[in-house]
């Protein structure tokens, strides 16, 4: 175990058996306890077979992060021994299928190995072979010395909508596979576990669950998607829940639809939001400019994933920065905001949404699979300071006596003029892709030309005013000053506690706002420092590029991910170290 | 800004069009403004959504609300609009190569899906706004600057496909027949759900070949052969009637079936942009499962 004393047990089997929502239920087990979780999954890009993993990190300090070394690794087949027994720690345990595995697995002789016969016990009790999962639940809490309550209730409220036996069958499930440990582990697991002296409630909660609810929280009332990984949960969960608070959420047929009928909606008065990742924000593109030019405001999510294509559709990456921050033709306002952990992204939910109004253009959030999927543990939301602010919608004005319309688009100082929403008695205009007048009929003078778009891109200043400023986390002087951006927050403030155990002072900033890009609160924080390094997952250091572009600061060391694979703090810990020593 | 248009004749015009004299687009104009006017609209209660093409610049003409959005697009924008505020008629105009080319995929799922809108297609077998290349209801062997051989693509029919795609109201008109155009938009905007109307509208600057008199040659009325617009086989067959040789006008297929706006839970009682809220929601319900 690390100096954050995390205890770190994972799951391996094969893709489409249940693993992730085993993860879930006892990493939602420990957070009642009072523990930090952080709950991470992987698996291939088919649907069943293949090999998947779920992890649960937990600690009784704060960590946001997942581990790679595994101190309780279970094994439902033998191909996943293989692949994952390296990634134990010393002296750690192997719980595997014994029914399986024929003969004792290959293991480094420190393992302690307890084979279980997962599958009889399961067929023992009836139950189908997914409750697997559930006996080796069992098994778990047993050796960590656990009590079966909390679980038992979570399990309840998971499953109570698909009926009692399920229920009852994963309670035999739980308590077959804890009195198999209790009666045959081969000696006492290292790590217990127990409920922690009056916990605090939290959750424990991925990051599109947690942009779902701070849409909904800010009256998003419209959402339309095409399902791409890892951005279709928050369609899944929008269907389910959004109806409930007056939501209309739609599948269409393609990326473009959706980008065009979003807009529609929101010309029309809603306030409405896209979800994608990369290659249907690409198709979105064109429309992400149609919004800008029309005034209208979006809010759109890319939850990216590794490219270029359909890249590694099921892992993570930070490479669509660039792309999104300057897509689609022409010049307008590049709104991008990038949350680094759930508690991020429902509070800048509402605020994407006022700004979007606001401004009535476009505004672009970005995540990435491992923020968008990952659960994280948190305080609960609190909706204290979320405002709703619609910014200037008109019931009623003036028009033009001579062509009866009204000036939709007329030039002011703030680059915001006030829209009446269609069907408002009395103030037609048009919204028109095409350059146009202050009642939004085409022209092509230029001098109307230089006003509109002086008048678009003049919004750009209150814009940034707004915007949350680079945060610090840290001591204020440090030996080395990590730079980051988006979901990398969680990892690298990991390795920072990791380090101040050590007694070295490391400090981090984190970018949330990339567009308009903070310049001064950015500098202010940056020059100082003795020495930098930037942490991203991309392969071209997009975010230290842009920093120099917007900054002039060269920040040339980078520790850059392109593998697919989150940042792991203790392997950041140890490349921090080698910079300080 | 081009001198406004006459009034009040016309209560939908804002400037006075600017297409090429003797376009096809000022007969579709024309039946538009008649048929608002005899259906009592006015302009604040009418929103249009234009494709681009010469047809999406009646955008500049046209005096009421509206979204002149991208070129093969406009269809989306429009159920958008129907889901914000399903109380808004909406009109959408765009170009065969808007709706039939770039958009082709929404022309489909529109007609699935079923907005109450009315779709007015500019059917000039031509790109009329970039210079006369063919569009995809182009016929086989016509020249345009892109095919000097002559088109090698069978033509859309997009009555047809409309019929094929499920929609609820299938007509086709001409714009050299005002009269009977100013019916057919009449009778799209008052049925409930997707309407789509073919306009064949003669493109005097580069189709030479689909002209005004080439139309009166082959163009014949449904309602003369008593056709039942009742009848999905008999609106088939018709469709399938070769347009070299005749031309039918009218509605082919007519029926009632669920718009996509009446199916979502949330617009049973009033429109979605009547429920925007001004507080924050409540969401301390959705934060139970994750503890
Ligand atoms: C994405 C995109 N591709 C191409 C164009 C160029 N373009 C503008 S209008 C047009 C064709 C218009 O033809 P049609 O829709 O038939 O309208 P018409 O001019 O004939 O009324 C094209 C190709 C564009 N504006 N956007
Ligand atoms: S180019 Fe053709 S379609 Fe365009 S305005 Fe002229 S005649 Fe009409
Ligand atoms: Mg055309």
């Amino acid at each position: 175990m690390d100096s954050l004393e995390v205890f770190n047990w994972k799951i391996c089997g094969v893709g489409g058996s249940g693993l992730q929502a085993v993860s879930n239920i006892l990493g939602r087990t420990l957070v009642r306890g009072g523990y930090s979780v952080h709950v991470y999954d992987e698996f291939p890009s088919i649907i069943k077979g293949g090999l998947s993993t779920g992890q649960v990190a937990v600690s009784s300090r704060t960590i946001r992060s997942h581990r790679t070394t595994v101190q309780l690794l279970v094994c439902l087949t033998e191909e996943s021994i293989k692949l994952h027994a390296g990634e134990l720690s010393p002296n750690g345990w192997l719980v595997y299928d014994s029914d399986v595995v024929s003969g004792a697995p290959m293991v480094r002789p420190d393992v302690v190995s307890f084979g279980v016969p997962l599958t009889s016990i399961t067929r023992e009790i009836g139950a189908e072979r997914l409750l697997r999962n559930t006996v080796a639940l069992g098994v778990t809490l047993d050796l960590l010395g656990y009590p079966l309550t909390d679980t038992k209730k979570i399990i309840a409220a998971e499953y109570e909508g698909k009926g009692h036996q399920l229920v009852e069958g994963n309670y035999r499930a739980l308590a077959v596979g804890a009195e198999y440990a209790h009666a045959h582990a081969p000696k006492k697991f290292p790590v217990a576990l127990h409920q922690l002296h009056n916990p605090q409630p939290r959750m424990l909660i991925p990051g599109n669950d947690a942009l779902s609810i701070g849409a909904l929280a800010a009256g998003c009332s419209l959402y339309v998607a095409y399902p791409m990984t890892p951005s279709s949960s928050i369609l899944t969960y929008l269907v389910k829940h959004g109806p409930d608070y007056g939501m209309v959420v739609r599948q269409l047929p393609d990326e473009i639809a959706v980008i065009n009928q979003a807009i529609g909606a929101s010309f029309a008065g809603v306030r409405a939001m896209v979800g994608t990742s990369g290659g249907g924000f690409s198709l979105m593109v064109e429309g992400l400019g149609l919004a800008a030019m029309t005034e209208t405001p979006l809010v759109i999510i890319n939850a990216q994933r590794p490219g270029p294509s359909t890249g590694l559709p099921t892992w993570t990456e930070q490479a669509d920065l660039r792309f999104v921050m300057h897509a689609s033709q022409g010049d307008f306002p590049r709104v991008v905001l990038a949350p680094g952990d759930p508690n991020e992204c429902f509070t800048i939910m509402p605020l994407a949404f006022n700004i979007a109004d606001r401004y009535q253009t476009p505004v672009i959030v970005l995540t990435d699979k491992y923020l968008a999927e990952s659960w994280f543990t948190t305080e609960p939301f609190s909706l204290s300071g979320v405002k709703i602010d619609r910014g200037q919608i008109v019931k009623r004005g003036k028009v033009d006596e001579q062509t009866g319309m009204y000036r939709r688009y007329a030039d002011a100082p703030s680059g915001v003029s006030p829209r009446p929403l269609p069907g408002t008695p009395g103030l037609p205009f048009m919204a028109n892709s095409d350059e146009h007048d202050q009642f939004g009929l085409s022209n092509e003078e230029a001098d109307v030309r230089i006003t509109q778009q002086n008048k678009r891109l003049r919004k750009i200043k209150g814009i940034a005013e707004e915007l949350p400023k680079p945060s610090r986390y840290g001591p204020k002087l440090a030996d080395l000053t990590v730079i980051c951006w988006g979901s990398s927050k969680g990892p690298v403030l990991d390795a920072l506690d990791l380090l101040a155990a050590d007694g070295l002072t490391v400090n981090a900033v984190h970018v949330q706002a990339l567009s308009p890009f903070p310049t001064q609160e950015f500098r202010n924080l940056v020059s100082p420092a003795q020495r930098t390094v930037v942490v991203e997952g991309n392969a071209a250091g997009q975010f230290a590029g842009l920093a120099l572009e917007q900054t002039g600061i060269e920040l040339a060391d980078r520790i850059l991910r392109f593998d697919g694979r989150p940042f792991e703090p203790t392997e950041l810990a140890d490349a921090f170290r080698q910079r300080v020593k | 800004m081009a001198k406004p248009a006459p009034s009040p004749s016309k209560p939908f015009a804002s400037q006075h069009p600017t297409w090429c004299p003797g376009c096809g687009d000022f007969g579709i104009w024309n039946a538009l403004q008649r048929s608002l006017r005899r259906l009592k609209l006015k302009p604040d209660q009418v929103t249009f959504v234009f494709g681009i093409g010469c047809s999406g610049n009646m955008v500049n003409f046209i005096k009421a609300y509206g979204f002149h959005g991208l070129h093969g697009r406009p269809l989306p924008v429009a159920e958008g609009i129907r889901l914000a505020n399903h109380r808004l008629p909406v009109i959408v105009v765009g170009g065969d190569g808007d709706g039939l080319g770039e958009g082709i995929g929404h022309f489909l799922h529109t007609a699935r899906s079923n907005p109450n809108i009315t779709y007015i297609i500019h059917d000039n077998q031509v790109y009329g706004l970039t210079k006369g290349q063919h569009s995809p209801t182009a016929e086989r062997g016509f020249i345009s600057p892109s095919a000097p051989l002559g088109v090698q693509e069978e033509p859309v029919n997009p009555v047809a496909l409309a019929l094929a795609s499920g929609a609820s109201f299938v007509s086709r008109g001409f714009a050299g027949d005002v009269a009977g155009l100013e019916e057919l938009v009449v009778r799209g905007i008052q049925h409930e759900g997707f309407a789509l109307v073919d306009a064949l509208q003669p493109c005097v600057t580069y189709n030479w070949h689909n002209s005004y008199h080439w139309y009166y040659q082959r163009v014949y009325n449904l309602d003369s052969v008593g056709h039942d617009s009742k009848n999905f086989v008999a609106a088939w067959e018709r469709a399938q009637e070769n347009m070299a040789e005749k031309i039918p006008l009218g509605v082919f297929y007519a029926r009632s079936r669920p718009t996509i706006e009446s199916q979502q839970p949330a617009l049973a009682r009033r429109t979605l942009v009547e429920q925007q809220p001004s507080q924050p929601i409540d969401i301390s319900k959705l934060l139970t499962p994750y503890q």
